[in-house]
């Protein structure tokens, strides 16, 4: 195992480099002066060439290129123009706050998902299968921002059940589980919605075929009941390709999060990303783009090493 | 030998089209996504033509009407009066556009490096992979808003930004076939008879993917139209005073207290498209099904 993983370190090292290059450049394209953007508006001609020369705007491109990823790798990701503080600290801040936001919708998307996926597959063309497709299909056509504001509509101002945005009662800092708990579940399930279609989609799919393989027909052979054969030998088999996607499914769903969090004002590091554009706050928005990339990258990475955990043979291999 | 290559060239060309419209006529649900587009993309391109109102004229003694309650604005008003019927079809061509425009660009880039890369292989093919991994490791959006955030909000930003987020899938998936078609005997055929790379790639290895872009092109338009229209949510897509559906859905989110048909219209308009160009692309992927699968990928909106 321990081999396995250098091993896909050491190929995730060009795409981190690669990373970091991208993010670099995508902020070297910006119109304007960045010494005169962090300086502010009201800064005079000395002071902004003061500023140059303190944040090494005025050396070479390619030393500052090393003298950020140098900071970078030792966590320093430059200042916040806007809040004035470290944006390390910044991104530190609200990184629980997606994390939370992502693993309840997952869990939310896996659960429902599965569940409908088994369902409709279990009964291939009856309507029960139909109907969950065409909920598989709408699901994947709704777009975040329009379904969170329909569950505001519906849940928030017409039934009054849940609170419309934040995390938790403004002014107070008790962090109630319930409290949080009530903010969460309306931007969870707008994440989850798009998930749970493609899930149940996969799960569908991977059900019909494994449950055609002749293992299964000697387990039914021998007699084992239904519910035997589907929990112990089908199960594993038809949650392997779930995995797979569940790595590109954080890089959708970093994305599908920036628009949540906007929507019900969620305060993770969407909602950063959002600001740091809205102010003109370079640093910032090169950090948060960073580290976002670099938990998709992460991610594949232990999505690929729990293979060998679900899946024996991959070990043998 | 002119003649010669011709006639290849009319043996490599997919003849499928028509196959794919008796196809979705008989299977229905492509059938009515096909439908439901074409009347939104004629609405859409009849805007100036059509008996409505102008969609930026404010008229504020006519505010926050409910749809279904006045007959000079059956969809009802905006928060400045403006008619919703007319900024919901004059936001379809700024909002259809934006999505195909959008898949265009990744289209064009993507085609083109994943045709090259598989063609001509060895070194090219290692750089342009490479690249391709690195824009994969990119949540989109992410990638999306960083680029529009570097280069300042607009609809045009918006498209570049969006056009760049959709090159690796393009890449790839056009890559995967030409390494199939490179070895197949009419490509070889066609050696022999003298054609050049440049031919041999765009008239005869080139066609063989276009079945299989188009699936992915008509479930990717659908997904541009998404993700501009969340540009534009953001703030960071079209500006006022051009609106599109995204930009319509913001505008109502103020109002989603006392008049919820501000954010609503939009937002089943983005649905209903969206939905009819999904279920196009998976129409013509299960008709496409035995050679492409594996091929064109699910739906996974990554």
């Amino acid at each position: 195992m321990a081999a396995f993983l250098a091993r896909r370190l050491l190929i995730a090292i060009p795409t981190i480099f690669g990373v970091t290059l991208v993010v670099f450049a995508v902020i070297q394209v910006t119109p304007g002066d960045p010494a005169a953007i962090a300086a502010g508006p009201v800064a005079t001609e000395e002071q902004i060439e003061e500023l140059r020369k303190t944040l090494g705007l005025d050396k070479p491109i390619i030393v500052q290129y090393f003298n950020w990823i140098g900071d970078a790798a030792q966590g320093d990701l430059g200042r916040s123009i806007q809040f004035r503080r470290p944006v390390t600290e910044e991104i530190v801040d609200k990184a629980g706050n997606t994390a939370l936001l992502v693993f309840t919708s997952v869990a939310i998307a896996a659960a429902v998902g599965i569940a409908l996926g088994l369902l409709s597959g279990s009964r291939p063309n009856t309507w029960m299968d139909r109907l969950s497709r065409v909920f598989g299909s709408m699901g994947i056509s709704m777009p975040e921002f329009a379904l969170g504001l329909l569950l505001i509509i519906i849940f928030s101002v017409e039934l009054d059940l849940l609170p419309t945005s934040g995390m938790r009662p403004p002014g107070s800092l008790t962090t109630e589980v319930s409290e949080v708990a009530k903010h969460l579940i309306l931007p969870a399930v707008t994440l989850a919605v798009p998930q749970i279609a493609i899930t149940s989609r996969l799960t569908r799919s991977s059900f019909l075929q494994v449950i055609s393989q002749d293992y299964i027909r000697t387990a039914r052979a021998k007699g084992l009941r239904e519910s035997m054969v589907l929990s112990r030998h089908a199960l594993r088999n038809i949650l392997i390709p779930l995995v797979t996607i569940v790595g590109w499914q954080l890089g959708y769903l970093l994305s599908a999060s920036i628009l949540v969090e906007t929507v019900f004002g969620w305060p993770g590091l969407g909602n950063l990303m959002v600001l740091a554009v809205d102010g003109r706050d370079f640093p910032l928005l090169q950090g948060v783009t960073l580290v976002l990339a670099l938990a998709v990258v992460l991610a594949n990475i232990l999505v690929d090493m729990s293979y060998g955990l679900i899946d024996p043979r991959v070990k043998a291999q | 030998m002119a003649q010669n290559t011709q006639a290849l060239d009319a043996y490599a060309r997919p003849s499928a089209w028509r196959r794919w419209w008796t196809t979705a006529w008989q299977s229905q649900t492509p059938f009515w996504g096909a439908v439901v587009i074409f009347l939104v993309a004629l609405a859409a391109i009849l805007a100036p033509l059509l008996p409505i109102p102008d969609p930026d004229m404010l008229d504020t003694s006519v505010r926050l009407v409910s749809p279904f309650q006045s007959g000079d604005h059956p969809l009802g008003t905006d928060q400045v009066g403006r008619d919703m019927l007319a900024r919901l079809i004059w936001g379809a061509r700024v909002s259809l556009a934006a999505g195909i425009f959008a898949a265009l660009i990744s289209v064009g880039i993507g085609a083109l490096l994943g045709l090259s890369a598989g063609f001509l292989g060895g070194k090219w093919d290692v750089f342009i992979m490479r690249i391709v991994d690195v824009l994969m490791a990119f949540p989109p959006l992410v990638l999306a808003v960083a680029i529009v955030g570097a280069l300042g909000p607009g609809l045009r930003n918006a498209l570049i930004a969006t056009g760049i987020m959709g090159i690796p899938l393009y890449a790839r998936m056009v890559r995967s076939v030409i390494l199939v078609e490179r070895e197949m005997d009419y490509v070889t055929a066609a050696r022999a008879l003298g054609a050049t790379d440049r031919r041999i790639m765009w008239r005869h290895a080139f066609p063989a993917t276009i079945p299989a872009l188009s699936v992915l092109l008509s479930i990717d338009v659908g997904y541009k139209i998404i993700v501009t229209a969340g540009l534009s949510f953001l703030g960071l897509g079209s500006q006022p005073p051009t609106s599109d559906w995204g930009s319509m859905l913001a505008d109502g989110r103020a109002f989603i207290s006392t008049s919820p048909h501000i954010a609503i219209i939009p937002g089943i308009a983005i649905f209903v498209v969206v939905l009819a160009l999904n279920l196009l692309g998976d129409g013509m992927r299960d008709f496409l099904d035995p050679r492409t699968s594996g091929v064109v990928p699910e739906n996974t909106r990554t």
